[in-house]
């Protein structure tokens, strides 16, 4: 008897000093942590690109839910799907959907659409932190300074112009039938009947001849 | 017989005076306790430290602070840095010396103030950053920060809008040392530099100060007598500008932009003098800190890091739904 205890008491110990010697981290957390750490937007942004977008867009919202909600219960939209950083009026979106374009000009694609609100995606200027702050990916808690923060919106804005450059949207004809998975940034204050998307992905499904 | 009284009444006599005594005591003590309860209990300090009040932005945020850490019960002291680093670490040696509870903390450089920061965290007094930025992640218990980058993203649109895109303009920085200096400044140029058209002919500091950014406009306005705009970090420099602009009989050609959402360029908007500015929350930011050091006084110590506030576009269209440094 005096034996067992002995021994369970050893086992015990031996998985205790197991449990405080191991570490386990999920091998994406680690190399996210150590691109935060050795700061470098670009590759920061790169490996977001790649490897966490893409799940994270399959958890976007369509516009015709955000639509409805807006319209009809704008404080539900925000607390269920709304992502704000800090003290904000402002809350961030990931939305999708499939739209037929209504024509663009100066680096604007005005979308068709049986909505509430006027859709439109920016495809020349992207200044903002709206396609930053709606993935909900990255924190500020985790940047040396703010600086470092702004510099990954930056990035991701310079990013999406290049991947629309190479879609080719800004020449897309009117009546061309477009699948969209982007970002919305909406003021509670003051809901402007125009929305502008941030777009991270661009699919062109038909053309009009 | 004799002896058996003797010893009865003399044990009497002791226990009368033991009970004397023991009455004596306990109304001591209940009189010494009652005595205690009734005075009011000394008040936690908390320390509220400004890199200058020679600033009514400053002079607001950190009257702001001290109020609102009041009215939570506490016992506050103002210390004005006046924009020195060595005398903000005087201030600090004498708040960790002096057992204060938390310190609501303005600082006077990013780098320069992570060593009283670091010394207070020693000290185990917690450390509320408010307005600027420390470069340290880790030492602060908080940072409540306006998000001076976006703002000035939305300043550098309309500054776009404003100048058609094209023209010639100046900058005028602010403190070089400082994080918002430049969180301001690659906001802004994060939009206007995609314009070609619109050419920067001088960038220089005004080191947040009125009668500086005077004293460098007019030099600027020397050489380049025909820029279309100036872009300034704060609205103390963009009155100061204002000033040079007016004196050189140009108010009609250059416009101005500013950050801050000051009394006197709320008003100047309203007039046209000047054509926009961004609107900071100093109150929302002190209240914040004195609740959050007031919240982890009273134990919880979970807070984010960082706490970004944002910062709204005022320009004539909307100037009337706001007022200095606030929405109305």
């Amino acid at each position: 008897m005096k034996r067992i205890s002995i021994i369970a008491t050893a086992i015990v110990i031996l998985a205790l000093l197991l449990y405080k010697s191991v570490y386990f981290e999920k091998l994406d957390v680690k190399k996210q942590r150590e691109l935060v750490k050795s700061f470098n937007p670009k590759e920061l942004v790169s490996y977001f690109w790649k490897n966490k977008l893409p799940g994270l867009l399959k958890t976007a919202l369509p516009v015709s839910t955000f639509d409805s909600l807006l319209k009809a219960n704008p404080d539900m939209l925000i607390k269920q799907y709304g992502k704000t950083v800090g003290i904000s009026n402002n809350s961030c979106y990931l939305v999708c959907g499939t739209f037929e374009t209504a024509g663009s000009c100066n680096g604007e694609i005005s979308l068709k659409c049986k909505c509430n609100y006027d859709y439109k995606i920016q495809t020349k200027y992207i200044f903002n932190n709206t396609a930053r702050d709606a993935s909900g990916f990255f924190r500020a808690d985790d940047f040396q300074n703010s600086m470092d923060f702004n510099s990954v919106s930056s990035e991701i804005n310079s990013l999406i112009l290049k991947e629309m450059k190479t879609a080719q949207t800004d020449s897309l004809p009117s009546g061309t039938m477009i699948q969209l998975a982007g970002a919305i940034e909406i003021n509670k204050e003051s809901v402007s009947r125009e929305i502008e998307m941030v777009p991270y992905q661009i699919k062109i499904i038909s053309k009009m001849q | 017989m004799k002896p058996t009284c003797v010893t009865k009444n003399r044990n009497k006599f002791v226990i009368k005076r033991l009970f004397s005594a023991s009455l004596l005591f306990f109304s001591v003590v209940l009189c010494f306790s009652s005595c205690h309860s009734g005075k009011p209990k000394g008040k936690e300090k908390i320390a509220v430290v400004i890199s200058t009040l020679n600033n009514p932005w400053f002079v607001i945020l950190g009257e702001t602070a001290k109020q609102r850490a009041e009215e939570l019960g506490y016992e506050v002291v103002l210390f004005d840095s006046q924009n020195n680093p060595s005398k903000e670490t005087e201030h600090f040696d004498n708040i960790i010396a002096s057992g204060f509870k938390a310190i609501l903390f303005n600082p006077t450089d990013a780098k320069g103030s992570v060593v009283n920061v670091k010394a207070a965290k020693t000290a185990g007094i917690p450390v509320f950053c408010m307005d600027r930025e420390i470069d340290s992640k880790d030492d602060a218990t908080s940072q409540i920060l306006s998000d001076n980058y976006s703002g000035c993203v939305a300043l550098g649109q309309q500054f776009v809008k404003t100048l058609n895109s094209k023209g010639s303009y100046v900058e005028l920085l602010g403190i070089v040392g400082d994080n918002n200096t430049w969180n301001r400044s690659k906001g802004f140029h994060s939009v206007v530099d995609n314009y070609p058209d619109l050419k920067m002919v001088a960038q220089q500091s005004g080191e947040f100060d009125r009668n500086k950014a005077m004293e460098v406009m007019e030099s600027m306005l020397q050489a380049h007598p025909d820029i279309d705009a100036v872009f300034c970090g704060n609205d103390a420099m963009a009155m100061g500008a204002y000033q040079a602009v007016l004196a050189a009989g140009k108010t009609a050609k250059i416009k101005i932009f500013g950050f801050d959402g000051a009394a006197d360029v709320v008003d100047a908007i309203k007039e046209g003098k000047i054509e926009a500015t961004g609107m900071q929350f100093p109150k929302v930011m002190a209240k914040t800190a004195a609740e959050f050091a007031d919240k982890y006084i009273k134990g919880d110590h979970k807070f984010d890091q960082k706490v970004p506030v944002a910062v709204e576009l005022v320009t004539k269209d909307n100037v009337e739904k706001y007022m200095a440094y606030g929405k109305k």
